[in-house]
């Protein structure tokens, strides 16, 4: 009903063009790097080792699915764009599929222009490294296709029924189909690690890991509300509150935004424990080269889906415009909102961070319980502990990056209209 | 108590305020009225510290307030006044009383006590029975007369308030008029109310007509 005036289509355009360019970015650095790996391991982990080609696949999925996470987060930002002026565009006699078509068009000329900017940075970033710049002229088309087609769905409650615009506040339940989405991707990567044809396995764990990403959504999104109720009832202070209620108000967007950082935090810990198990029975170092690729990947998925979280923060930010500058104006300090913003990641993410570090502990471990080097436990679970601590960290300062947005959302200026 | 001299702002080439002096005492209601885009609600601003004039001053119980740098012009506003927008504005993810308790809990007060507060404040607006609601829950005019008690809950000296029944109907714009009014002059506050409706500046003991940015009348 608070009518944003216009600065919020245009905030939210430009966020879509920023957006997309730091995907097609991070998604051209990500090919550029793997290339780079796969060129500068060659020698010691391609012949020698035959699984190498496994862990070249495990890599790429692993800087894929953020970026692909990273993408639909920021195309989600598009479909939120004027959710209000499609409704409006349909009450004023426009078809549904006349919608869709300003919709994709709109969004695709955001993405377009962001694609353009990313994919130059990213063309300059292999040419630094040396590395062929073509494998990096995929990322453009990518983030453009899945510019259009989340313009293609745009609003599609809003579509389907003008006057629905309501605040999505009902939660779905819990289906069988969420467990069996965790259960089927799990079933792919644990296929590709099987069927180990460096191809065929790059695809099934890619593939594997984005509906694992999808289940991991759905049950991060109960863990993460739950976290909130839990910080809620608690709260004794204004941005405890704040922030509480605001998460457990959409878990679900940070349950998305999350669900990367856990991956990452679930991969780091799985593959941490199994180098120290590794270690400690002094197998072949040709494993080295191999390390240093994954954990590679680890950092770019981890900056990936730390851009995710920017996203995420500045759109809620956008969402909150007028009310929080309407606390400011009634005398809430700046620096105790941004602080609001800090927690919300601190509630969000150490449950959700927590959880993959365990899991990613337990996936390694349990098939080994024999022969695990028990010795080795406490090392395990210290590493294990800090990749679940940079998972939360990374989310913190991730808030920290989000304050000048908050500034300039508390500036007087939105309160005009 | 609160006192306005010379005041001047503008934004780009539109000069929103050119020359405005005024001084509102203690307890008193002022409507300031004039047509669309005459800068009551810069003026408004101006007075309550959200914004600073570019020249003139502004002064309240004899302490500047355009010269308190960010922190203390903050800290005055969440101490001293209280402030209802046209939309209310209420955060949409808190109960009508966490949004009332808001002011308090930044102040520093303790959680039950905040809540104790802000229950009262509901109960004097006659809204207790939407205490556990979202603002999403709530008519235009009960989600307004929530954000009024949100400006009333820390019990600020003066309370502004721009087109606050704007987006009301009359009969609900009525209701939060009254209510306005009677719980400011319960406790002495000093109301200052931008408004372009005449049945609402007749609450006023007192009007004030800007136009282009200057005091007409
Ligand atoms: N934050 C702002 N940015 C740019 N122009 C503004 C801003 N605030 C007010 N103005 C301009 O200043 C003039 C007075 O505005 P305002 O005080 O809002 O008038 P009123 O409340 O009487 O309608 C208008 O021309 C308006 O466009
Ligand atoms: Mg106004």
């Amino acid at each position: 009903m608070s009518g944003q005036g216009h600065a919020r289509p245009v905030g939210r355009g430009r966020l879509m063009t920023a957006g997309a360019a730091l995907a097609t970015l991070l998604l051209g650095a990500a090919v550029a790097l793997l290339e780079l790996g796969l060129l500068s391991s060659r020698e010691d982990l391609w012949r020698t080792r035959d699984d190498a080609p496994l862990i070249a696949a495990l890599a790429l999925a692993l800087m894929a699915v953020p970026a692909a996470a990273f993408v639909h987060q920021v195309s989600r930002l598009a479909q939120a764009t004027g959710e209000r002026r499609l409704a409006a565009l349909r009450l004023a006699g426009a078809t549904a599929g006349q919608v869709r078509l300003i919709a994709a068009r709109e969004s695709g000329r955001h993405a377009l222009a962001g694609a353009l900017l990313g994919g130059a940075a990213a063309l300059a970033f292999a040419l630094v490294l040396g590395v062929s710049p073509w494998w990096t002229l995929v990322a453009p088309p990518v983030v453009v296709l899945g510019g259009v087609l989340s313009g293609l769905m745009a609003g599609r409650h809003v579509i389907a029924s003008p006057l629905g615009v309501v605040r999505r506040a009902r939660l779905r339940q819990p289906r069988a189909l969420d467990l069996v989405l965790l259960l089927l991707g799990g079933g792919m990567i644990t296929a590709g690690f099987v069927l180990k044809h460096w191809f065929i396995t790059s695809v099934l764990v890619g593939v594997g890991a984005v509906v694992l990403v999808f289940g991991l959504t759905l049950a991060a999104t109960w863990l993460i509300r739950a976290s909130a109720r839990r910080a809620g009832r608690r709260a004794g202070t204004a941005e405890a509150l704040l922030a509480a209620r605001l998460v457990e108000a959409d878990p679900r967007a940070w349950a998305r935004t999350l669900s990367v950082v856990g991956l990452t935090v679930f991969f780091g810990a799985g593959v941490t424990t199994q180098q120290t198990i590794v270690l400690l029975r002094d197998v072949s170092s040709s494993f080295e080269a191999g390390y240093r690729l994954v954990y590679l990947a680890l950092l770019i998925a981890l900056v990936t889906s730390a851009g995710a979280l920017v996203v995420h923060q500045a759109e809620d930010l956008l969402d909150h415009r007028r009310s929080f500058a309407a606390l400011s104006a009634a005398g809430a300090p700046g620096d105790a909102l941004g602080r609001v913003l800090t927690r919300q990641a601190l509630i969000a993410a150490t449950p959700v961070c927590a959880v993959a570090a365990v899991a990613g502990v337990l996936v390694v471990v349990l098939p080994l319980v024999d022969v695990f080097p028990w010795t080795g436990l406490p090392l395990t679970l210290g590493l294990a502990g800090a990749m679940a601590g940079i998972g939360v960290l990374g989310a913190s300062l991730v808030a920290r990056l989000a304050r000048p947005i908050l500034a300039r959302a508390l500036h007087p200026g939105a309160l005009h209209r | 108590m609160l006192e306005a001299r010379a005041l001047r702002k503008s934004f780009g080439r539109t000069t929103a305020l050119e020359g405005v002096s005024l001084s509102i005492g203690e307890g008193e209601i002022v409507a300031i009225t004039g047509p669309s885009g005459s800068g009551k609600s810069t003026l408004l601003h101006c007075l309550a510290g959200i914004i600073r004039p570019e020249a003139g001053e502004v002064t309240f119980g004899g302490r500047r307030v355009d010269s308190l740098d960010d922190a203390g012009r903050t800290r005055l506003r969440r101490e001293s006044f209280g402030i209802v927008f046209q939309h209310g504005e209420l955060v949409p993810e808190l109960s009508a009383m966490e949004n009332v308790a808001l002011p308090l809990l930044f102040g520093g007060h303790a959680g039950q006590e905040s809540l104790r507060s802000a229950m009262e404040a509901l109960e004097r607006l006659g809204v207790a029975d939407c205490a556990e609601r979202l603002p999403g829950e709530l008519s235009g005019g009960q989600s307004q007369r929530v954000a009024v008690a949100r400006a009333l809950v820390a019990g600020p000296k003066v309370v502004f308030a721009d087109e606050p029944t704007g987006a009301l109907d009359s009969l609900a714009g009525e209701l939060v008029m009254k209510e306005l009014v009677r719980t400011a002059e319960a406790a002495r506050m000093a109301l200052v109310i931008v408004t372009h409706d005449n049945r609402v500046a007749s609450y006023a003991n007192r009007e004030i007509v800007l136009r282009d940015g200057r005091v007409a009348g």
